[in-house]
């Protein structure tokens, strides 16, 4: 269907591309009673952009008829942006494995199975426990006037869980994860989500116990990912374009150690992808290095705007217009055990979630909300703790790194170490 | 449509069919040569069946033709999963609403009308000084047409508009960048004139905002000017009563506030974004009261989760759905803090060194939290406002806030911005929100352990 109606417009505009996402995807929650809901949905969204006397124009939508689209694009480049757009000419993909087959043939019958073990697993008397899968299959197709046609499949697979234990402590928990990837996790995967959700259920609420201003903070993945969001905006076209936001933010210098790339090319995460929505063919890149952000992302139409190549992170689809999208962020391991970043941090926190209140994606000024947390003590966990706020400036966070976990786990698309941070503003509140 | 679709039900078990179907007109301009518009359709609907000790089973589907495909679907997984005690729902009578009488051609303009609009909008935000160095205009323009059968007996069809205009200036002088947004959004479209003077106001206000000064942090009194005390009243109240999916709401019988407080949701007031004859399963749009003086007394409700509550509440008329072909959740429609006895001069009358607070761009409001964000204020000196100040965060918890609202003003006004609310990721549905002057005392402000906003950027909210 993308190369149909590029062939309506071929020889009327200076160029075109088109992009065309399916999915179908399957969604399951269940509780103690059984099933609460299950909702099944396909999606065809197709794209079509049009390069005309110096202006770019665009319509998108979902399961939309090719004369409609077309209609819309026209109307859109009559009064579209003055954009030199040069789309890419064919190239050679890279092999990556993009999808499961395992995961495109589960059906209800499956994810039930899958939930009910986990839910199974976690159920006591006292708890509410509440668990969701999803899966999706789908592709993503290509093209372009200049002849590129590439297609890729692409599969999602997500477990989560909810664990609710009303009476266990004065404010009560509540305790959460999921896993979430290009394929169902293993069995081990899921212990290891059981065992890591029984021992913060297990650890007891500490009260009213005093906290300094200042703390060594013990990050876990999850909570590093908050963290990271301001550095992936300083490195995402166009804002990453602005030098001086740079010296601004970077005046001292990010952590010696800490280095990120860019990796499209991992197999089966879910922003692998060997291409992206605008036909460009993609490649690892290095983000960050030697203590500053060494790397952007751009996409053609935002590159072409601030006068830069594209890096292949376009993202688009339906009617939102094109912009810089991430692929899978890695973040290198460093050389510490759990154990000894625990030990490194001593007396301190170790956060396992973040929840952002406040903050500034370009300054990198921030307030968050722990989510769930716990004292350290002697280098060990020694009770969880409520109502505790961080705050700061994540780029000062960042420079003041004193340790990174040698085991970085996925976080979605993200694979993150452990950070151990020195002097991290700490405070308590009351609800 | 509606034949076809109430040909599709399965009578055997209780079937809902929800289609949307939206047309949109949306143009950006930056008073240049860098104008971007797109005209769109987006249509889907979803059909969700309940069957005898069963949970939902919900199906999407892209088009009026896939509508029996999606019941039969539908239907055989929810006959396919139990669910212990079955998903119980309040009985209502049959209902039936077609109210196709709206004008469509007013309410889709062309494209070219609506960039021409947004250009010149543009052209006259950088007109206005010469230290305005960005501007950004965005016009939309969406007709949402709506379907809705089900095996109760309940057929609807209705058209609702919305117009939105959002408007931004940057200025600059010595280094100091400075933003400023005014949106506006109505039913009915904004004339030249009222665009005129909403370009006027948005680059005024970026300028102003170059000779404010930040707030150093402490405790002060705070009165909140009412679309900032409105914006507060639907993030961190609504949504904590009832009005985010994945928020447990706040418990009958809790005590939040003082007497003078009242907060409701109506979503019968005629004009406003929020406004419904009746919701996505027929229930007629209610004025909910959610806190009567100071207390928590309901919640807002669908057949379903009133059943679920067992505490007698009964369904409100706020199941809408965000997107098309997304299903139907709860949500707030117009979000209002009732008006109160004080007059603005008691209010502020007495303040020796306070806050005022006038422009708010963001509130976090979930599990016990209440952040609100203000781009701009003045400081109140001995009973007066004074000078401009800039950069405000109040961040406490939701208990403390209205433990600490001590007036509440006589003048009420519904806040005319384009209000959408994502109601903890459940996607967009326009609402509005509406206060009198709120007056709180011994709040900390710009208290943020050294991660203060600067005057741009921020994360959006999640």
């Amino acid at each position: 269907m993308t190369d149909r109606i590029l062939d309506a417009v071929r020889r009327r505009v200076a160029g075109a591309d088109a992009v065309r996402h399916t999915d179908q995807t399957l969604t399951m929650q269940l509780d103690d009673r059984g099933l609460v809901s299950l909702s099944e949905s396909e999606h065809v969204r197709r794209q079509i952009r049009l390069l005309a006397d110096g202006r770019m124009g665009w319509a998108g939508g979902d399961h939309r008829p090719d004369a409609e689209l077309l209609d819309e694009a026209w109307h859109s480049l009559r009064a579209g942006e003055a954009c030199d757009l040069l789309l890419p000419a064919p190239a050679p993909l890279p092999a990556l494995l993009t999808a499961s087959s395992e995961v495109e043939c589960s059906g209800p019958t499956d994810l039930e199975a899958r939930a009910r073990v986990l839910r199974d697993r976690l159920r006591r008397k006292g708890r509410r426990v509440t668990v969701w899968i999803e899966r999706s299959f789908g592709s993503t197709r290509v093209a372009n006037t200049r002849g590129v046609v590439a297609e890729f499949p692409s599969t999602l697979a997500g477990i989560g869980v909810t664990v609710d234990c009303p009476g266990s402590s004065s404010t009560g928990q509540r305790v959460c994860d999921q896993i979430q990837g290009c394929e169902f996790p293993s069995l081990q995967a899921l212990e290891t989500l059981v065992g890591d959700l029984e021992a913060r259920l297990a650890l007891p609420e500490l009260v009213d116990s005093p906290l300094p201003n200042r703390m060594p903070v013990l990050f876990a993945p999850a909570a590093v990912a908050q963290l990271l969001r301001p550095l992936r905006a300083a490195a995402t076209a166009p804002e990453a374009l602005d030098s001086r936001q740079d010296a601004l933010r970077l005046e001292g210098g990010l952590a010696s150690g800490l280095t990120i790339t860019d990796d499209p090319w991992v197999p089966l995460r879910p922003g692998s992808r060997p291409v992206d929505d605008e036909g460009v063919v993609t490649a690892p890149s290095l983000l960050v290095s030697d203590r500053r952000i060494v790397g952007r992302i751009a996409d053609l139409a935002t590159g072409a705007r601030c006068g830069v190549p594209s890096t292949g992170h376009g993202r688009r689809g339906g009617a939102d217009p094109v912009r810089p999208g991430w692929s899978n962020v890695r973040m290198h391991a460093g050389n510490d055990t759990e154990d000894g970043l625990r030990s490194r941090v001593g007396n301190g926190l170790f956060i396992r979630d973040l929840d952002i209140l406040h903050g500034n994606l370009i300054g990198g000024g921030f307030l968050a909300r722990v989510r769930w947390g716990a004292r350290v003590g002697e280098g060990e966990l020694v009770g969880r703790v409520t109502g505790v706020e961080i705050g700061g400036n994540v780029f000062d966070l960042l420079s003041r790194i004193v340790g990174i976990g040698n085991t970085p786990v996925w976080v979605g698309a993200q694979q993150l170490p452990c950070l151990a941070v020195e002097g991290v503003r700490v405070r308590a509140w009351n609800r | 449509m509606i034949p076809e679709f109430q040909a599709a039900l399965d009578a055997s078990l209780h079937t809902a069919i929800h289609f949307h179907r939206r047309q949109s007109v949306r143009a950006v301009s930056g008073g240049g040569d860098d104008g971007l518009a797109t005209t769109g359709r987006d249509e889907g609907g979803t059909v969700r069946c309940v069957a005898e000790g069963s949970a939902p089973a919900i199906v999407r589907f892209a088009t009026p033709e896939g509508a029996p495909r999606a019941v039969r679907r539908a239907a055989e997984l929810a006959r396919s999963f139990r669910r212990e005690g079955g998903t119980p729902r309040i009985p209502m009578p049959a209902r039936h609403l077609d109210r196709t009488l709206v004008d469509v051609a007013p309410w889709t303009p062309g494209i070219d009308q609506v960039h021409a609009f947004v250009e010149e909008m543009a052209r006259t935000v950088k007109s206005q000084d010469r230290r305005i160095v960005r501007a950004r205009v965005r016009q939309s323009v969406h007709l949402t047409e709506r379907w809705v059968v089900t095996t109760d007996g309940v057929t609807l069809h209705d058209m609702t508009p919305v117009h939105d205009l959002v408007v931004v200036a940057v200025a600059e002088e010595s280094g100091t960048v400075e933003r400023a947004i005014q949106s506006q959004g109505k039913g009915t479209p904004l004339d030249g004139e009222q665009g005129d003077r909403m370009a006027r106001s948005t680059a005024e206000a970026a300028v102003a905002l170059l000779t404010a000064t930040p707030l150093a942090p402490g405790r002060y009194p705070v009165i909140l000017a009412p679309a900032a005390a409105a914006l507060l009243a639907h993030r961190a109240l609504g949504h904590a009563l009832g009005g985010a999916p994945g928020i447990p709401p706040l418990p009958v019988g809790a005590r939040l506030g003082p007497d003078s407080l009242t907060l409701g949701d109506d979503g019968t007031v005629p004009g406003l974004r929020g406004t419904l004859t009746v919701d996505d399963e027929g229930t007629p749009a209610h004025n909910t009261i959610l806190i009567r003086n100071g207390v928590v007394v309901g919640a807002i409700h669908s057949r379903e989760s009133a059943a679920a509550a067992r505490d007698g509440g009964a369904p409100t008329g706020n199941l809408r759905t965000a997107d098309p072909g997304t299903a139907p959740a709860l949500r707030l429609t117009n979000t209002y803090i009732a008006a109160g006895q004080s007059a603005l001069s008691d209010l502020i009358g007495d303040v020796t060194l306070g806050v005022y607070g006038i422009e708010a761009v963001g509130c976090r409001g979930d599990e016990g939290l209440a952040g609100l964000r203000l781009t701009a204020g003045r400081l109140i000196r001995n009973g007066t406002l004074a000078e401009p100040i800039k950069d405000l965060v109040i961040s406490t918890s939701l208990r403390e806030c209205l433990g600490r609202v001590e007036g509440v003003g006589t003048d009420f006004q519904w806040d005319a911005s384009a209000s959408w609310c994502h109601g903890g990721g459940g996607g967009l549905v326009p609402v509005t929100v509406g206060a009198p002057h709120l007056r709180l005392i011994d709040l900390a402000v710009n208290d943020l352990l050294g991660g203060g906003p600067r005057s741009h950027g921020g994360y959006p909210d999640p």
